[in-house]
C-alpha cells in the first residue's frame, strides 16, 4: 500500500466506520456525565462491547490510513442506488423515524442520502466515480465467464449484478477494491478472484482479481475486511462456479 | 496479572514442559510490557525536560522490543502446540477464560475506547484534539494486532501533547501516517455519526 494507489470502496465499509462511532455513544455519554461512576461505566462498557463487531474496527483502521489524499472513491451506482437502499432499510426497520407531514418518503430518503454523501465527500475526501461503457464491458465479460459454468452459475452472478459491476469497475480502472462482502469475494473465487491470503494482522484478507478481455489482462487487489480474516475459507458451495 | 496468579492457575496442569512454556510466555509478555512502559516513560521525561529527542533511537528501540516479542512468542507457541498435540488432555484441565476476558473482548474494548476518544477529541481544539486522536488510533492498532504502529502512535501522541509537533511528525513518518489525514478522517466519522443521530438514527443494521 503505497502512494499513488486508488481504492474503490464498497458502501458497507463506510457504514462500518460510522457503526463504531454510533455504537459507543452511550459509553461516551456516561463517561461525560458520570466520570466517577465506575460501576455504571463498566456496565455500559460491557453492553457496548457486546454490540461491537471487530470488522467495524478493522474497517475504521484500514480507511483512516488509506483514504487520506482523495484516493478513495465510491461509484455513482453506490451513491444513487445503494445509499438510498440503506436509508429505506433503516426506515422500514424502524431505525429511522418517519416524520409525518415532512414531504414524500422519497424526498426524505433523497435528502438523507444527499446530506450523508456531502459529509462523506467534504470530510473524508471520498469522490464519486462516474461509470462508462468500458466498465460495463468488463462486467459483461465477468458474466460471460460464468455463462460457461452453466445456468446455475449465471443466475448466481446476475443476482449479484450490482456488486459485480463494482468489481468490474475496480478491474477496469486498476483501483484496489475494498469490501466486507465475503459472499461476493468467495463467489468469484477461482474464476476472477485468486490467491485469497490471510494477512496476519489488521482483520483484512488480501486477494487478486484478474480478467482477460480483448487481449488486455486486467488485474487489481481485493481487500476483504471480515471478522473471520485469519481463518477465512471459501467453501465449494460459496463459489459461483 | 502477577506471576503468582499465573502459577496458581497452572497448578494441577500436568506435564512440567507445558507448565514451563506457559510461564515462559508470561515472562516474555511481562518483559515486553515492562520494556515498553520504561521506553514511554523515558520518552515523556525527555520531552518534559526539553532535552533533544533522538527519534531514530526511540523508533529502533520500539522495533526491537516488538520484534523480540514476536520471535519469542512465536517460538514458545510452536512448542506449546507441539506439547498440546502430544497431550491433548491438557486442554481439558487448562483454566477456562470468561467470555469477557477473551482476546476478542479485549480487542473490542480497545475499539470502544478508541470510539469514545474520537468523540471526545473532535470536540476539542488543537493540540489536544490531535493528541487524543493519535491515542485513539493507537488503540485501534492494538485491536487489529499492529503493536509497532500502536506504540509509535502513542509516542507521537505524547509528543503532540507536549507541544512537540516536529517530533510527532517525525515518528508518524516512520509508520506512514499522515497526521492531518487521520484527524480529518476521525472527525469526519464523528460528524457523520452526529448527522445520523440528529435524524434519529442510532444504529445501522448489518
Amino acid at each position: 500500500m503505497g502512494d499513488g494507489e486508488y481504492y474503490l470502496v464498497d458502501t458497507n465499509v463506510l457504514f462500518d466506520v460510522v457503526r463504531l462511532v454510533l455504537t459507543v455513544n452511550p459509553l461516551f455519554e456516561t463517561v461525560l456525565r458520570n466520570p466517577r461512576d465506575i460501576e455504571a461505566i463498566q456496565q455500559i462498557a460491557m453492553s457496548v462491547i457486546n454490540k461491537i463487531n471487530k470488522r467495524w474496527i478493522a474497517s475504521f483502521a484500514f480507511l483512516s490510513r488509506e483514504c487520506r489524499r482523495g484516493n478513495c472513491f465510491i461509484t455513482e451506482f453506490t451513491q444513487r442506488i445503494e445509499l438510498p437502499r440503506v436509508f429505506v432499510k433503516l426506515l422500514l426497520g424502524g431505525d429511522l423515524p418517519i416524520r409525518r407531514g415532512g414531504g414524500s418518503l422519497f424526498n426524505e430518503v433523497e435528502g438523507l442520502t444527499k446530506g450523508w454523501f456531502s459529509i462523506v465527500e467534504s470530510l473524508f475526501g471520498i469522490g464519486v466515480l462516474g461509470m462508462d461503457y468500458s466498465d460495463y464491458e468488463v462486467a459483461r465479460e465477468i458474466v460471460r465467464v460464468y455463462e460457461v459454468c452453466g445456468s446455475g452459475s449465471l443466475v448466481k452472478v446476475l443476482n449479484n449484478a450490482m456488486d459485480v459491476l463494482l468489481v468490474a469497475t475496480a478491474l477496469n480502472r486498476g483501483y484496489n477494491f475494498v469490501t466486507t462482502d465475503k459472499r461476493l469475494v468467495c463467489g468469484l473465487v477461482n474464476q476472477v478472484v485468486t490467491g485469497l491470503t490471510q494477512v496476519p494482522r489488521g482483520g483484512v484478507c488480501l486477494a487478486n482479481a484478474r480478467l482477460g478481455i480483448g487481449g488486455r489482462a486486467l488485474s487489481t487487489r481485493v481487500y476483504l475486511i471480515h471478522e473471520q480474516c485469519g481463518s477465512l475459507r471459501c467453501t465449494g458451495r460459496e463459489r459461483w462456479c | 496479572m502477577p506471576q503468582s496468579v499465573i502459577e496458581g492457575l497452572m497448578e494441577g496442569v500436568g506435564e512440567d514442559e507445558f507448565r514451563r512454556l506457559v510461564l515462559a510466555l508470561y515472562d516474555v509478555l511481562m518483559g515486553t510490557y515492562e520494556g515498553l512502559y520504561d521506553l514511554i516513560k523515558g520518552f515523556d521525561e525527555d520531552l518534559s525536560r526539553g532535552v533533544s529527542v533522538n527519534v531514530d533511537e526511540y523508533y529502533r528501540e520500539v522495533v526491537g522490543i516488538i520484534r523480540n516479542m514476536h520471535v519469542d512468542t512465536y517460538y514458545i507457541i510452536i512448542k506449546l502446540n507441539e506439547a498440546l498435540s502430544q497431550h491433548p488432555e491438557l486442554l481439558k484441565v487448562l483454566p477456562r477464560t470468561a467470555p469477557t476476558q477473551s482476546l476478542d473482548a479485549v480487542n473490542k474494548m480497545f475499539g470502544a475506547m478508541a470510539g469514545v476518544l474520537f468523540r471526545l477529541a473532535c470536540g476539542l481544539e488543537e493540540p489536544r484534539r490531535g493528541a487524543l486522536i493519535l491515542l485513539a488510533e493507537s488503540y485501534l492498532d492494538l485491536a487489529v494486532d499492529k503493536p509497532l504502529d500502536a506504540i509509535v502512535l502513542t509516542l507521537a501522541s505524547i509528543a503532540l501533547a507536549r507541544g512537540r509537533r516536529d517530533v510527532a511528525a517525525e515518528l508518524l513518518r516512520r509508520v506512514g501516517v499522515d497526521l492531518e489525514g487521520i484527524i480529518n478522517f476521525a472527525c469526519g466519522a464523528v460528524e457523520l455519526a452526529k448527522f445520523l443521530e440528529e435524524h434519529g438514527i442510532h444504529s445501522i443494521p448489518e
